[in-house]
């Protein structure tokens, strides 16, 4: 016989009370858990809130096809749009595509090379995502949702069960996370935040809102204003006003922008083609967040090129006074409070837009050049 | 199917509701193995097949072998086995590796040879159902057993899905004769069962993939040099990573199959006290170290002609037991140094000590979890010291913590090196068992686990 064959054939089991120590275990981790959760309810957690997975994104994917209207982009698209606002005004409720901090030209890649799906694409265009993220995290995530065996499907699904009843289950309470967050000493090579923390809710579709710690709480408001400055400016972020020129820019912008706009040149011809559509969206920006976007991302380097190149709709907030003078607390994105009203203006400014004849024909900005509302800016 | 997933949570709860109802022996052995075939399907339905194969051939093999005393012909039915065996693992493992080795050869001697792309997805688990399928074969070839009667326990031994996909190898003598009567798990068994797959998943979920991963990777993923203390911080956290990884897959496994009453063999003896390194290799994966020295090792001669051929059989085992792990040359290396290690240490006839081992073993991780031989040298040549412009890239939270978790571990290896798990539980007090008990689980919630999977389900 093989030398290290034991034949064996039970396993010994420690001399212990085992029916009374499963009952106090199980007694004890009842209650555990029940404090858990009762303290984070405590700590502006809900049940309902779902974490952003590749899973959940795949889901909603399986859901954008025929006329759907899609949406895509990062984490603006999420908190500044309301799904059941843009229902209400637009009498459809938008499929949720967007990946927070990411690029999303692959998503406009995935669906202009989807011949199922002939619907509206409203893509996000936040410079620095848009134009320097790299694609390939978004690529990874979008496989990843894809890629899920059968038992991965089933995972997420009671998992998501899970979610609706209880609060602690998001990954901001994991004891990994809650050790991250510790305040020890920096090193030389660390970055003050090191990740994002929670910023946001998001229900089952992805419906998506501003957490509200962010407006309540304004020293965790802070942390995020500091994370959003450093992304938004490129080399030259600004706590002021100052004027944006080709000497501000992000270095290599025009061959950024070119690289881009070409690709989803493409992409905008192959949906348009199929009797679709796609309209870029600028979104809201606010304070040093704006200034520092505009110095680094100048409009006439950046969003005209695009359009330009494209031949696609084009939403700027900055050219419609109805997309103005939301509450953005951390410079970036739309208080829960007023992502409802602001997608409400949105929706109906875009089905305008999609309804007037021009904006089919592919004209740049027609939106803008035709509609009524632009003001000149 | 991971252990580590809530589908799996829902499935043990079916499996073990069924195992327990009033059913025929038969009726429970097929519900284990419809269940075993789902667990697998769960990952990829098509690779089934794969498993009906191995199961069919050497079913047919053993019986074949069994019936005729002629060894030309014995070797002859033994080879159509390892043939159709080793053909899967080749094929799926290693075709891509051969190719482009190939193309490089042809390279080198002026040969224009581009290999076709040959996407190729690895059947999870196959190194670990090929090889306890041919032990079936081996074993029965080699007079070490007979073969069974019943094709439903031979098909259950190979498919049991407690350790399917990441072992312990079990051995066909171990299980198969579990199988021939009926079993369910005493009260004491169950809970204990259960108990010992908190450990596991409290390893796997809460230490591994919780705390050592992302300090792992972030050492490993970096796009600069790093400094010393980064670098050892990082293969510091892969020596704790690998073994929470897979020791907590183990454990899970033998707790998994102890709740439904069978008896799978240990798989780690607290390795990180070994001293030196055949000690090492007699606690570390200790079902495949066996399964190599039984079915490669010893048929090779092993110690049996003269000293220079054990050096020899050392060198193979070891570099074959580095490839089996994965299809790269820095698999081969990682298994080659080991051989080396234990040569010298027969050689030297004096093993290192406890510290002395783990650290050579920490540093020959590096071969094992970096992609390629650069990225390797980059990480030793920082761990020396000698990075020029090195990057602090660990946050003081990640080199806390992997101190104190794998202190932790190293003195709990250190103090249980001459033990088992199982006499120290039963020496602590009871208050203190549900103590630790109740925190790993609830560590376990905590920590909520994101289903990564188990590095292992890779090889």
């Amino acid at each position: 016989m093989p030398s290290y064959t034991l034949l064996f054939d039970t396993r010994r089991v420690p001399e212990q009370n085992w029916g009374r120590i499963l009952l106090l275990v199980l007694a004890l981790e009842c209650a555990l858990t029940a404090g858990w959760e009762i303290f984070w309810r405590h700590h502006d957690f809900v049940p309902g809130d779902y974490e952003d997975t590749p899973a959940v994104w795949a889901l909603q994917r399986e859901r954008a096809t025929g006329t759907a209207t899609v949406l895509i982009g990062s984490s603006r698209m999420w908190e500044d749009v309301d799904l059941g606002a843009w229902q209400q005004t637009a009498g459809v409720r938008p499929v949720q595509l967007a990946i927070a901090g990411r690029n999303p030209q692959p998503v406009l890649d995935d669906l202009a090379a989807d011949p199922l799906f002939q619907g509206l694409v409203l893509c996000e265009v936040t410079p620095y995502l848009f134009y320097v993220e790299p694609e390939s995290f978004t690529t990874a995530f979008m496989h990843k949702g894809r890629a899920q065996t059968l038992s991965q499907r089933a995972s997420n699904r009671i998992g998501m069960m899970l979610e609706s009843k209880l609060a602690f289950i998001d990954s901001e309470t994991r004891l990994s996370t809650l050790w991250k967050r510790l305040a020890f000493p920096l090193r030389s090579g660390n970055f003050p935040v090191r990740e994002v923390p929670k910023g946001h809710e998001m229900h089952a579709d992805r419906d998506t809102r501003m957490w509200r710690r962010i407006e309540t709480d304004a020293q965790y408001r802070a942390l995020f204003q500091g994370l959003w400055l450093f992304y938004a400016g490129g080399p030259q972020p600004t706590l002021e006003e100052k004027p944006a020129s080709s000497a501000t820019a992000y270095p290599g912008i025009v061959a950024l922008v070119d690289r881009a706009s070409a690709r989803v040149a493409n992409d905008v011809a192959k949906i348009r083609a199929r009797g679709g559509d796609v309209v870029f969206i600028r979104f809201p920006s606010s304070g040093p967040v704006y200034w520092s976007e505009s110095r680094g991302f100048p409009r006439f380097l950046s969003w005209e090129p695009l359009l330009a190149r494209t031949g696609a709709t084009g939403v700027n907030f900055a050219d419609y006074p109805q997309l103005e003078g939301y509450n953005l607390p951390e410079w970036s994105h739309m208080s829960a409070t007023d992502a409802p009203r602001f997608t409400g203006a949105l929706a109906s400014l875009i089905v305008r837009c999609i309804a007037h004849p021009d904006s089919k024909q592919g004209s740049p900005a027609s939106c803008a050049t035709n509609g009524s509302d632009f003001n000149g800016r | 199917m991971l252990f580590n997933s809530l589908t799996f949570a829902v499935f043990f709860a079916v499996v073990l509701g069924l195992h327990n109802l009033p059913l025929p022996w038969h009726v429970k052995k097929i519900n284990l193995l419809v269940a075993s075939y789902l667990f697998y399907a769960a990952w990829s339905p098509p690779f089934v097949l794969l498993l009906w194969i191995s199961t069919a051939v050497d079913w047919k093999v053993a019986a074949w072998i069994s019936a005729t005393r002629d060894p030309a012909r014995r070797k002859r039915i033994l080879a159509l086995s390892l043939v159709a065996n080793l053909g899967f693992l080749g094929y799926f493992k290693y075709g891509t590796f051969l190719l482009d080795n190939f193309a490089v050869a042809a390279r080198a001697i002026g040969m224009d040879y581009v290999p076709p792309k040959w996407d190729i997805v690895l059947p999870v688990g196959i190194s670990f159902y090929t090889f306890q399928s041919i032990a079936y074969s081996l074993d029965v070839y080699l007079d070490r057993a007979q073969p069974t009667r019943r094709f439903l326990d031979f098909a259950l031994f190979v498919t049991f899905f407690p350790h399917l996909v990441a072992g312990p190898i079990v051995r066909p003598t171990l299980l198969i004769p579990q199988f021939e009567h009926p079993r369910r798990a005493t009260r004491t068994q169950l809970t204990w069962g259960l108990a010992m797959m908190t450990l596991g998943l409290f390893e796997k979920v809460v230490l591994a993939d919780g705390f050592l991963a992302p300090v792992v990777d972030a050492v490993h993923q970096s796009a600069h040099e790093i400094n010393c203390l980064d670098a050892w911080t990082g293969a510091l956290a892969f020596s704790g990573q690998i073994f929470f990884d897979f020791a907590g897959y183990s454990t899970t496994a033998i707790g998994v199959a102890l709740a439904l009453g069978f008896a799978l063999n240990d798989n780690f003896n607290f390795p990180y006290a070994a001293r030196g390194f055949s000690d090492f290799w007699r606690r570390w994966h200790i079902s495949l170290s066996t399964w190599l020295r039984d079915y490669l090792y010893v048929p090779l001669g092993g110690n049996r002609r003269g000293e220079l051929r054990t050096y020899a059989n050392l060198m193979i085992t070891m570099l074959l037991g580095g490839l089996w792990h994965g299809a790269s040359w820095t698999f081969v290396v990682w298994g080659g140094l080991h051989g080396a290690y234990l040569a010298i240490e027969r050689w030297l006839q004096r093993p290192p000590g406890v510290l002395g081992t783990f650290m050579v073993v920490t540093v020959t991780w590096v071969f094992f979890r970096a992609h390629t031989f650069a990225a390797a040298w980059d990480l030793l040549k920082s761990m020396a010291g000698a990075s020029g412009a090195a990057h602090e890239v660990l946050y003081w939270n990640d080199i806390t913590v992997v101190a104190l978790i794998v202190g932790a571990m190293l003195s709990a290896h250190w103090r249980m090196r001459s033990t088992r798990l199982e006499t120290v539980v039963a020496a602590t007090p009871a208050w203190m068992v549900v103590l630790v008990w109740t925190f790993m689980a609830f560590a376990l919630i905590a920590e909520q686990g994101a289903g990564d999977a188990f590095i292992y389900f890779a090889f």
